[in-house]
């Protein structure tokens, strides 16, 4: 076990555990996105688990730092909040701000960001980027909405760990980047219809199911199936 | 250099590998930024919004193209915050090369009468013959290609290249 100091409170944790889970387990709210407890590898995307090591002159990400210690940690100062901030509203300002009308409302991470961080959710500075076009995944029961994705890979990284190998994947590059699904032909193999571990994971709803009206209309073949998702 | 500055931009934008927020969209903002300045759309708070926006990106991207790729527009806006100040309030290009905000003209003073290489050489036939067979510039069809600037004889040196677009002449055409 090691010991070190975060926001003036000394904590204790066991070695090798990063900043961001030394925090939360502390019960010290660090806002994140793309982080789950027990991965390997965080992707470190997000770029809004940022804290201020004493010592190091730039804010740096908690996910991806091994507490040590002695160390001592700021999780709210000004240049902390301000990169966060921007994170947020850089977010927000690709993101579909529609709540009334999202199954994500009030469990939603951005809503829960904004109103830590006082940040609005509709970006007054920066035009809009909301992507419009409904990118088909071509499965059989998932949809998916990149005008509400932030593509933190939380979705892909559950599919891994549920099957062995991803189902779903990052497809495109740059702005222009979804989710993509790398598709059984055969959907009546997919292990899909007993898990949605990405639709529950999912902090903004983007993949969620579709409705049993759309579901209604697959070919006969998977009457049986119909069943068990309705 | 706002145009130098944007081709850059453009450049690292594309490249973009998409993987973290401040680079995926932070750059496709400022990139957007400096779009609507280089045709004449900008806005006063466009400068105070590209400075901290391109620091926000330099700090906080994950990779060595995020933390670089605003440095065109931050030391543009260091050295030459005239040029960006100029496109924004007076909608002029001082170095000539946004094409929204500037204009060709022929000066008839120096228009040869007669000669015809400028009307020739125009990709989209804007260039006609007005008032003392002098040559003169349609404004409306005009693509901004500077063709005609280049083979305008030397000895003539008729066409002139403005900025801001309304410092070029309008010449009625003929019916």
């Amino acid at each position: 076990m090691i010991r070190l100091t975060v926001d003036e409170k000394e904590i204790e944790v066991e070695e090798g555990t990063n900043l961001l889970q030394a925090c939360l387990k502390n019960g010290i709210y660090v806002p994140h996105l793309c982080y789950l407890g027990g991965m390997a590898n965080p992707p470190a995307s997000c770029r809004l688990c940022f804290i201020e090591i004493a010592g190091v002159n730039h804010p740096t990400p908690s996910c991806r730092t091994a507490a040590e210690a002695g160390m001592v940690v700021s999780t709210a100062t000004p240049a902390v909040r301000h990169l966060q901030r921007s994170a947020l509203q850089l977010l927000l300002s690709a993101h579909r701000v529609d709540c009334r009308n999202c199954p994500a409302n009030k469990r939603c991470d951005l809503q829960k960001m904004a109103k830590f961080l006082g940040v609005p959710l509709k970006v007054k500075h920066l035009d809009s980027l909301v992507d419009e076009v409904d990118a088909d995944l071509g499965h059989p029961v998932l949809k998916y909405d990149p005008g509400r994705c932030v593509l933190c890979g939380k979705c892909i990284y559950i599919c891994r760990e549920q099957q062995g190998h991803p189902l779903l994947t990052f497809a495109r590059r740059g702005f222009e980047t979804v989710i993509g699904f790398m598709g059984n032909n055969d959907s009546a193999e997919l292990p899909c219809f007993d898990c949605l571990a990405c639709i529950e994971i999912c902090p903004v709803s983007a993949i969620y199911l579709k409705s049993t009206i759309e579901f209604q209309s697959l070919p006969s073949g998977n009457s049986d199936l119909r069943a068990v998702v309705r | 250099m706002v145009n130098v500055a944007r081709y850059f931009l453009d450049f690292t934008q594309n490249e973009s590998c998409g993987k973290c927020t401040f680079c995926r969209i932070g750059t496709r903002h400022l990139l957007n930024i400096l779009d609507r300045i280089t045709k004449g759309e900008g806005k006063e708070s466009d400068l105070d919004l590209l400075e901290s926006l391109g620091r926000d990106v330099k700090e906080g991207s994950l990779c060595g193209l995020g933390k670089t790729a605003p440095n065109p527009i931050l030391t543009s806006l260091k050295y030459f915050r005239d040029e960006y100040e100029a496109h924004i309030q007076e909608k002029r290009c001082p170095a000539m090369m946004c094409r929204t905000l500037t204009a060709f003209y022929i000066d008839p003073d120096k228009c040869a009468r007669g000669c015809e290489v400028c009307v020739g050489c125009c990709p989209v036939e804007a260039i006609f013959t007005a008032k003392g067979r002098k040559k003169a510039i349609d404004q409306s069809l005009c693509v901004k290609c500077g063709e005609c600037l280049v083979s305008c004889p030397p000895e003539y040196d008729a066409v002139r290249k403005v900025s801001p677009a309304e410092l070029a002449p309008i010449v009625e055409r003929p019916e």
